[in-house]
């Protein structure tokens, strides 16, 4: 498939290496990185104006929460899954739906996570 | 009356009328009265007592107490009472009175009764001393006690640990089953909700329930809240009727709000070493990029297998972990319906569980890319039992491809055979039989099993 139609991510993530991890998945999963994003304030600020197709938020962000940042992408209708080290009772009502990625995890689980969010490309 | 008293049936009658010991001597001590109360006290007839000195038949008493006041009461001449031993042992309350230039000798048998005196004494005293210490316990222990004995529980009393809990004086007061105008300014509540009065742990077992630890949060005037561990019983009469109830209430609100900040702690922590597994992750998978897939991708495995009991661990509070969840955990990748696992109940130690959860997940690997998993018909069993003191486990492989010895020792074999035999002080064998891979565990229970094994 040809770049221009790869599917673009937007990742929040607020440990640079991991960062760097998911990008390279996804990339290897046949994605293109938007942008990596490690602190909330940009994070929202490339959330309401930046063009990408999904997003991959860690929840943590240098102890805030990207809640905020979720509402934005569901106002827009962009689809994202979270990656936690927390384990799934952190999650609050509004987003028991959104698959949920267990840190560390394996390319598998997370393109398996990306099939959920029905990403074709 | 002198022509009364020469009446002997007139005597007579009286004597044994009066029915207690009599008996008279005359002034040198010769017994001449001696009923038949007398003779049953003493033992011994009237016929071998009459004429004698009285001295002579109590030859033994004659310079003790009873001796003493025989003697005083003939020289003062007047009535005499009081209570002594008798000649025979017994304790007597006697009237000693001027017969004429004799002595008259009436006296009662009190033996049983002082016997029962001492008893009721001994009791009072002992009821004495324990009811003391029971209300020392009471105003010293840090549990808060109310007691009732009213069966609509409409007033209680409380120990001082109750008084400073709810910030009211000590003393009588009235319940929240008391008409409304008169209970007291708290209320209880339970899963956020106010609790009525009459389902009240002291109301409770006022109407005969034992209520065991139940968790309840008490609300007081200023707004301050505290969380109690309460416990209560009813108070029976002998019969068993109700009379009443008594309740404990343990302030347990700082061990709650210190059980929440470790479970807070523990979490960040977990949270923390999970974020550094992803980061070692990380450069690993950068590190190996374009080098051998394989490799990354067995080391992507590893650290997963770690991963995943690691959460297994954090969610036992590091305590340690059932076998069935370690061995679930560990072949949770392996496809579903070909993996037999079966076992008893085993807490393990939490090193163990990871060293057997590593293990595992070698067997694992190495049935997927050369063992019974490389097809598909394969199957493998995993079994365990607890033989005495040994704990027994086996790898059992089947239905795969024709079996050959691996040529070279690689991580995984070197973790199954010395890491997992050193970490079980056991012996760990693996057989690569041409039909299937066997891998065999014997260590000694106590090694692996979790001492503070929870039922």
């Amino acid at each position: 498939m040809s770049d221009q139609f790869k599917k673009r991510a937007l990742v929040v993530e607020d440990e640079v290496l991991v960062g760097m991890l998911v990008e390279e998945m996804l990339r290897e999963l046949g994605y293109e990185i938007a942008a990596l994003s490690t602190h909330l304030d940009e994070a929202l600020r490339l959330a309401r104006a930046e063009a990408f197709d999904f997003a991959v938020l860690d929840i943590n962000l240098n102890g805030r929460q990207s809640f905020p940042v979720a509402d934005i992408l569901r106002g827009r209708g962009l689809p994202f899954l979270f990656a936690t080290g927390y384990g799934t009772r952190i999650l609050s009502r509004p987003y028991l739906d959104v698959p949920v990625l267990q840190k560390p995890f394996s390319l598998d689980e997370l393109r398996r996570a990306l099939a959920r969010l029905d990403l074709v490309h | 009356m002198a022509a009364e008293l020469d009446d002997g049936t007139l005597l007579n009658s009286i004597l044994e009328g009066i029915g207690q010991p009599f008996y008279a001597v005359d002034r040198d001590w010769r017994f001449y009265l001696y009923n038949a109360d007398a003779e049953r006290h003493f033992g011994r007839p009237a016929s071998e007592m009459l004429g004698r000195v009285l001295w002579d038949v109590f030859s033994f008493d004659i310079n003790h107490e009873r001796g003493r006041i025989l003697r005083d009461a003939m020289a003062r001449r007047e009535i005499v009472k009081g209570e002594t031993l008798s000649m025979v042992g017994r304790y007597v309350s006697y009237c000693m009175f001027p017969l004429g230039d004799g002595l008259g000798v009436v006296f009662r048998d009190v033996t049983d009764r002082r016997q029962a005196e001492a008893l009721r004494d001994r009791a009072e005293e002992a009821l004495r001393k324990r009811s003391t210490e029971l209300e020392a316990v009471l105003e010293t222990i840090p549990t808060a006690v109310w007691f009732t004995y009213d069966r609509d529980v409409q007033t209680l009393v409380g120990n001082r640990r109750a008084a400073e809990l709810v910030h009211m004086p000590p003393g009588p007061s009235a319940t929240l089953t008391a008409p409304p105008d008169k209970r007291p300014p708290f209320r209880f509540y339970r899963q956020g909700k106010e609790m009525p009065g009459d389902t009240l742990p002291l109301q409770r077992a006022a109407h005969g329930e034992e209520v065991k630890d139940e968790l309840v949060e008490l609300r007081l005037a200023d707004g301050s809240r505290r969380t109690l561990l309460m416990r209560a019983s009813p108070l029976r009469d002998p019969s068993g009727e109700v009379q009443g109830a008594v309740c404990a209430a343990a302030d347990v609100t700082e061990r709650l709000r210190y059980e929440d900040h470790l479970k807070l702690l523990l979490n960040e922590l977990n949270h923390r070493v999970k974020n550094t597994l992803s980061i070692v992750q990380s450069i690993a998978t950068l590190t190996l990029k374009g080098a051998d897939s394989g490799a990354r991708e067995d080391f992507e495995q590893r650290l997963l297998t770690l991963s995943a009991v690691h959460n297994l661990l954090t969610d036992e509070n590091w305590d340690g972990a059932l076998l069935r969840d370690v061995v679930r955990a560990s072949l949770k990748a392996l496809p579903d319906g070909r993996i037999a696992i079966e076992g008893e109940e085993l807490r393990l130690r939490p090193k163990s569980a990871v060293t057997l959860s590593m293990a595992l997940h070698e067997l694992a690997t190495n049935a997927v890319k050369y063992g019974a998993l490389s097809t598909e018909q394969g199957r493998v069993a995993v079994r365990w039992r607890v033989s005495g003191e040994r704990f027994l486990m086996s790898w059992r492989e089947s239905g795969g491809p024709r079996v050959a010895p691996p040529e070279r020792t690689g991580f995984g074999t070197r973790m199954i055979r010395h890491g997992l035999a050193a970490e079980l002080r056991g012996t760990v064998e693996i057989d690569y039989r041409p039909e299937g891979v066997v891998c065999t565990v014997d260590a000694p229970l106590k090694t692996i099993h979790d001492e503070s094994a929870r039922a």
